[in-house]
């Protein structure tokens, strides 16, 4: 089985300036410290720290939305920092993302109709005339009637919103989605909504996910293995329910022990 | 199919709620009213003139004659110089002449209402050899309330015009500075060095050289380029474009500033995910999330044209006689002597005054409306 | 005994030009001293501005249309302002959700603490500095001499609440309001804020209200939980008693999707007009035509504990 995404040795280290006048580099911040990993095809790795350990720039690099200080990522076994345009078009077919705030991640003068048929418009993989059709089809796929297209982002709820950002990921029929803290800016509730629909579009449009986080409790339900970040290196690699059950690394344990959960006797 | 609301619905809502913005709303809308419909209104054109009637102050208006009749038509006197070159008018009561309404006067040029068809007919009208002076007469003897008709066209258009050039310019350059600071354009590789353009400080440099001219010197300077024999309608096109040019590098700053923000939104960084290409994200994600600001700058900043066209052609750089503009017509004003005895000669600068105004309470209305905090 | 907080049929409209929106319709509870009272539901429930109510801080078009809000005895809602700055921030303390706008990025969080505590007691400038020093260290901020002279912008979110604690605390308050004092925080942080609220909370001698859409954090400061839904109280009873066994298929929802991802289908609604039938009804599991006929009264289902719903006793756990 071919690995759909493979990242060899990647680093990412921004450069701390001081001085007003005379810009001096003197340090860098290490997000990315030789972080290697694969993901094949069909699955779905979670990628899971705090705040600053990495997750969210690791992310980027994936989608080619920064370019690395060292290190390789494949795609399909092609490099993709080393792509020329035509072929980078073609990545951002097949690589799309979920944003975690879904408040800022729609542009606020386009209608739902508009943030949806842009990509399609972009890349012209359809007939403009069949456009309007897909974007139906879109929102029916996130369980938002059609009526929305005419809506704009502020008289939709976060979750309203969050859904938008996954038909908006989903438009170019992507092999592989990077879903950044998709649900965080979410209440319990409707994140419970916005899993599902992510597990069942996984299963129906055979997609891969890099799932990333700062909450375990949220990628236990919807990984197959998860990969644990702090201050830019991996800490633990594993199997879901292993980790779970047997957490290996001492952060892995204090990121478990974390979790809330209430005390019931519901399973 | 459900409509959407923009911004721009709650906007309006909001925008009525103040008074202050619906008052100037409308004085801009009579004033553009009667600009556009100044060959109607006016019951004089602007080179007529009465050479034996200058610096005539406004014709009364009487609705009861010497006798102490009643009349329902409103009706003039015919005024006499006396004495004679002193500029002092008394009205002769011995004859009434009747105001007449869609009056047709042929002695005057023919105009075109809303430029379709051809027709004589004005508003008001008196018979010769009676006058009806609304605001008096200046010192050739011509209609001050004509020429002030006719002088808001150069002063309403003006202040568009000239917005819709320099913002075009400002945002497009602005944008361009925003959204590449920070970030120089990479010019390809040679012989190990790579050269780039950092266009945001080319453009914010040049803008600064522009802006250490002080900008009355600059537009004197620059109308000084401008060859002496043109006519008038290239000189108003040439003053337009002047007056734009010197304002766009504090509009592109502001801009500028304007994009820096918007650029690190999330949804500018899913654009680019989605495959946008940069000019794209800026015309299409960027520039329209400035439009809700730059419109209350763009309001704001009409009078300014509005008083730099005054300005010129107070000094006579400007529109020129007989073209009537607020500006020329203020120019006589500036006698003293004049103006103590013949105040009306004034009222253009009241005119500028109200237009001014009305700009600047609407452009108020619209910022506060605008504005998501202000929202009840 | 005087029970320290006592809402009583509070009702509050928020008057926009879509209409008139009923926020919180006919709300009670009564908190007792030294209690904690964790009030769950989701955005747009009403819990927040049932929150910002006990202040008086609802912004405009918010009012409140009827209701008592008695603390200590007095009721908030008549107060003129003066008696009532000497409450807020004095008496009753509310920390919010996001720390970075809570804070003044122009002044240091000292400087920030110190006047805390000026604003209501009338100490030198030195004293004052001393107790915002010491509020710091009570805060548990490591090194917290130095990160006295500290920036907000240069502290964590998780130092960032901290700091929004320690003014809270600064002029001992009988009760504090926390609204989503965790939401922005990573979980690792919000555990540890979490364990701080309950600590300080027996320390301090204090009432807390902890106002939050996570049920799942409940458990660790509260003693009581008030589950409410479109602007009413559908549930109440003490945190063991409802967690093990939810009299409220409301509450059984929310249970089941922190716990297993099992999602309650629909969305919150917001009710223009008054409720003529159970408000939660076309999402619930249990409902049927009773629910659709009338709105159920709160039934007491076991000590301290109350539910509004028919069907109370079918909630299977």
């Amino acid at each position: 089985m071919s690995l759909l995404l493979e990242v060899k040795n990647l680093k990412k280290y921004f450069p701390v300036t001081s001085g007003l006048l005379f810009r001096k580099t003197i340090g860098e911040v290490r997000a990315v410290d030789d972080v290697s990993f694969t993901v094949s095809p069909g699955e779905s790795l979670g990628v899971v720290g705090e705040s600053g350990s990495g997750k969210s720039t690791l992310g980027r690099l994936v989608l080619r939305l920064l370019m690395p200080t060292e290190g390789q990522i494949l795609f399909e076994g092609q490099d993709i920092f080393s792509l020329r345009r035509l072929d980078l078009t073609k990545l951002r077919q097949n690589i799309q993302i979920i944003f975690q705030d879904p408040y800022a991640s729609l542009n606020p003068r386009m209608t739902i109709g508009q943030i949806l048929s842009e990509p399609l418009q972009l890349h012209h993989v359809l007939p403009v005339r069949q456009i309007p059709e897909r974007v139906n089809e879109l929102l029916n796929d996130v369980g938002l009637a059609p009526q929305y297209a005419n809506r704009y982002p502020h008289e939709l709820s976060g979750g309203q919103r969050q859904r938008i950002g996954v038909a908006r990921a989903l438009a170019l029929k992507p092999k592989l989605i990077v879903a950044d803290e998709p649900v965080s800016a979410l209440d319990v509730s409707i994140q419970a909504q916005i899993l599902n629909l992510l597990q069942a579009l996984q299963a129906k449009y055979h997609l891969t996910y890099l799932f990333i986080s700062h909450d375990l409790s949220v990628v236990r339900h919807i990984t197959n293995r998860v990969a644990v970040m702090h201050f830019g290196k991996i800490v633990e690699l594993e199997e879901t329910e292993k980790l779970f059950k047997n957490p290996f690394h001492p952060y892995t344990k204090e990121l478990l022990s974390a979790v809330p959960l209430p005390r019931s006797q519901m399973g | 199919m459900i409509k959407g609301r923009t911004e721009w619905h709650i906007a309006k809502r909001q925008l009525r709620k103040n008074k202050l913005a619906v008052f100037g709303f409308w004085l801009l809308a009579v004033l553009y009213f009667l600009m556009i419909f100044a060959d109607f209104i006016a019951p004089y054109d602007q080179a007529f003139s009465d050479g034996e009637k200058n610096f005539h102050p406004p014709v009364a208006i009487h609705f009861i004659d010497a006798e102490g009749h009643f009349h329902l038509t409103p009706f003039v006197y015919n005024t006499i110089e006396r004495p004679k070159f002193s500029r002092h008018y008394l009205p002769d009561p011995s004859h009434r002449y009747p105001i007449h309404f869609f009056y047709k006067n042929t002695t005057l040029v023919e105009h075109s209402l809303l430029f379709l068809f051809p027709t004589s007919v004005h508003l008001l009208g008196v018979d010769e050899p009676a006058r009806i002076f609304i605001f008096g007469t200046d010192d050739s003897g011509r209609d001050v309330f004509t020429r002030i008709l006719y002088g808001s066209r150069v002063a309403l258009t003006i202040g568009i015009i000239g917005v819709l050039v320099s913002y075009a310019l400002g945002v497009l350059i602005g944008a361009l500075s925003g959204y590449y600071a920070g970030k120089p354009i990479p010019l390809g590789w040679w012989k190990g060095w790579k050269p780039s353009i950092d266009v945001d400080n080319w453009i914010q440099r040049s803008g600064e050289m522009l802006l250490m001219f002080p900008s009355l010197y600059l537009l004197l300077g620059l109308r000084a380029l401008i060859p002496e024999h043109l006519s008038s309608a290239k000189v108003y096109f040439l003053i337009v474009i002047l007056l734009s040019f010197i304002r766009w590098p504090a509009i592109a700053r502001v801009v500028r500033a304007m994009v820096l923000s918007i650029r690190e939104r999330e949804f500018v960084l899913a654009a680019e995910a989605i495959g946008c290409s940069n000019f794209r994200i800026i015309w299409r994600h960027i520039v329209p999330n400035t439009f809700s600001q730059i419109i209350v700058f763009v309001t704001l900043s009409i009078p300014s044209f509005i008083l730099g066209e005054a300005f010129l052609s107070y000094l006579d750089l400007g529109i020129r006689e007989p073209q009537a503009s607020w500006g020329n017509m203020l120019t006589q004003a500036q006698d003293v002597v004049a103006l103590t005895h013949y105040p009306w000669i004034l009222l253009p600068g009241f005119f500028i005054f109200i237009t001014v105004l009305g700009f600047n309470l609407l452009g108020d209305g619209l910022r506060d409306a605008l504005d998501p905090k202000m929202r009840s | 005994m005087i029970p320290l907080l006592e809402i009583k049929n509070l009702t509050i409209r928020f008057f926009t030009d879509d209409g008139v929106i009923h926020a919180v319709e006919d709300f009670s509870f009564s908190l007792p001293k030294n209690k904690t009272l964790g009030i769950v539901g989701e955005s747009g429930s009403g819990k927040s501005v049932t929150a910002l109510s006990i202040l008086r801080l609802i912004p405009s078009p918010g009012k409140i249309l009827r209701g008592q809000i008695l603390f200590e005895g007095t009721d908030i809602l008549t107060l003129p302002e003066s008696e009532l700055y000497k409450i807020r921030g004095n008496r009753i303390s509310m920390i919010f959700q996001d720390p970075m706008t809570s804070l003044n990025p122009l002044f240091t969080v000292g400087y920030q603490i110190a006047e805390a505590v000026t604003a209501h007691q009338k100490v030198s400038r030195q004293e004052a500095k001393s107790r915002a020093l010491a509020l710091l260290e009570a805060v548990k901020i490591p090194e917290a001499k130095k990160r006295f002279n500290a920036y907000p912008h240069q502290l964590s979110g998780g130092m960032r609440q901290r700091v929004m604690i320690a003014m809270a605390l600064s002029c001992n308050p009988s009760l504090l309001i926390a609204d989503e004092p965790t939401t922005a925080l990573d979980v690792t942080v919000q555990k540890q804020i979490l364990e701080l609220i309950a600590e300080l909370q027996k320390d301090f001698q204090m009432s807390v209200i902890l106002i939050t859409h996570n049920l799942g954090i409940i458990s660790e400061v509260c003693d009581q939980v008030l589950v409410m839904y479109a602007g009413r109280c559908v549930e109440e009873g003490p945190v063991s008693s409802i967690f093990r066994a939810p009299r409220h298929p409301y509450t059984f929802g929310l249970l089941r999707s922190v716990e297993k991802m099992i999602p309650i289908p629909g969305q919150l609604p917001i009710l223009k007009e008054s409720a003529v039938a159970c408000t939660f009804a076309p999402r619930c599991f249990l409902a049927a035509e009773k629910c659709r006929q009338g709105e159920p009264p709160l039934f007491d289902v076991e000590e301290n504990h109350q539910s509004r719903c028919w069907f109370h006793d079918q909630v299977q756990i």
